[in-house]
């Protein structure tokens, strides 16, 4: 039986010949980044968000979340936001609290249940030790 | 980390993308081959040339009309000591030159290298092996990259083959052989 390790692994080629399209690239650098490294965490759709979030403190705080089923690719890129982006968050009421037993399809389906639009924005809270708390 | 200890939040950027499922897997933008296909066969001068293909003279390696310009590299994190990196070196056309897809191990606190698959040194595609000391103790060549197509379709194939002997190559780095 394939370890969550392999099972991984076994989507990285997919996600491979995505990124490494053009189309992808120029619209990703229009999104979020302007540098051309980045740091991609594959993920299962039950892997919890406290493996991401493990995975992007490794990552230095800055990655790319990518769950690939069967259908789609879903992708949310992590990057920190400026004190003053939370302070906005707090105003609106887009602060949300994750729990880091949540798993990823359910992070990225909430984060879909925002509507149409295709880009979203929404600031989470990480406290000691990479670890997530409600707000 | 600079992570721990301290409140940190995080931004997150969605974005919803349907596989496309009209395109083949695995292939990009489609070249036609640049180097070396381009003579007409039936004109007397050219006779020769033909009579050197038919006799098996073996492909030039492929070199790039123009220099890399721009590097894209994508490191992906399958694990707290896993993880594979894919390097796109592109020229000014941002056409893919060069490539290396890269497995590394997390040992003692140290990424290494486990196995390098790349296109570079006019070799054509090739695995590179290293030990535990990360000295390399192998090449392998994988096959002959002739024209621009043969870049592309290198690369998947050795997407495929690193996550495939994965293990394996874990498993001669240990051995150092």
């Amino acid at each position: 039986m394939a370890s969550r390790e392999q099972l991984r692994a076994r989507a990285v080629p997919a996600i491979a010949r995505l990124v490494r399209s053009r189309d992808f690239r120029s619209a990703f650098a229009e999104a979020a980044y302007e540098s051309h490294e980045r740091t991609i965490i594959p993920a299962l759709s039950d892997d919890t968000v406290g493996y991401v979030l493990d995975r992007l403190e490794d990552a230095g705080g800055n990655a790319v979340l990518v769950l690939l089923t069967e259908e789609k690719f879903q992708i949310a890129a992590l990057l920190p936001a400026s004190p003053a982006r939370i302070a906005v968050a707090k105003e609106d009421g887009t602060l949300t609290p994750v729990h880091e037993d949540c798993h990823v399809d359910m992070f990225l389906d909430y984060l879909a249940q925002f509507g149409t639009v295709v880009i979203r924005r929404v600031t989470a809270k990480l406290v000691d030790q990479g670890r997530l708390q409600p707000i | 980390m600079q992570l721990k200890g301290r409140l940190q939040a995080l931004e997150i950027t969605r974005r919803v993308r349907p596989a496309d499922r009209t395109r083949p897997p695995g292939r990009g933008p489609q070249y036609g081959c640049t180097t070396l296909c381009a003579m007409p066969p039936g004109k007397p001068n050219n006779r020769r040339l033909a009579d050197m293909s038919a006799a098996g003279e073996p492909d030039q390696p492929w070199a790039p009309e123009l220099p890399t310009v721009r590097t894209y590299l994508y490191t992906f994190l399958i694990s707290a000591t896993a993880r594979y990196t894919q390097r796109l070196d592109c020229d000014e056309w941002d056409r893919l030159v060069e490539w290396a897809v890269i497995q590394s191990r997390l040992i003692d606190g140290r990424w290494q290298r486990v196995a390098v698959y790349d296109i570079c040194h006019r070799k054509g595609a090739h695995i590179h092996l290293y030990d535990r000391e990360e000295r390399e103790f192998t090449q392998v060549s994988l096959k002959p990259v002739t024209c621009r197509r043969d870049v592309e379709e290198a690369l998947d194939e050795a997407l495929d083959r690193v996550i495939e002997h994965s293990a394996e190559n874990e498993w001669r780095s240990d051995r150092g052989k």
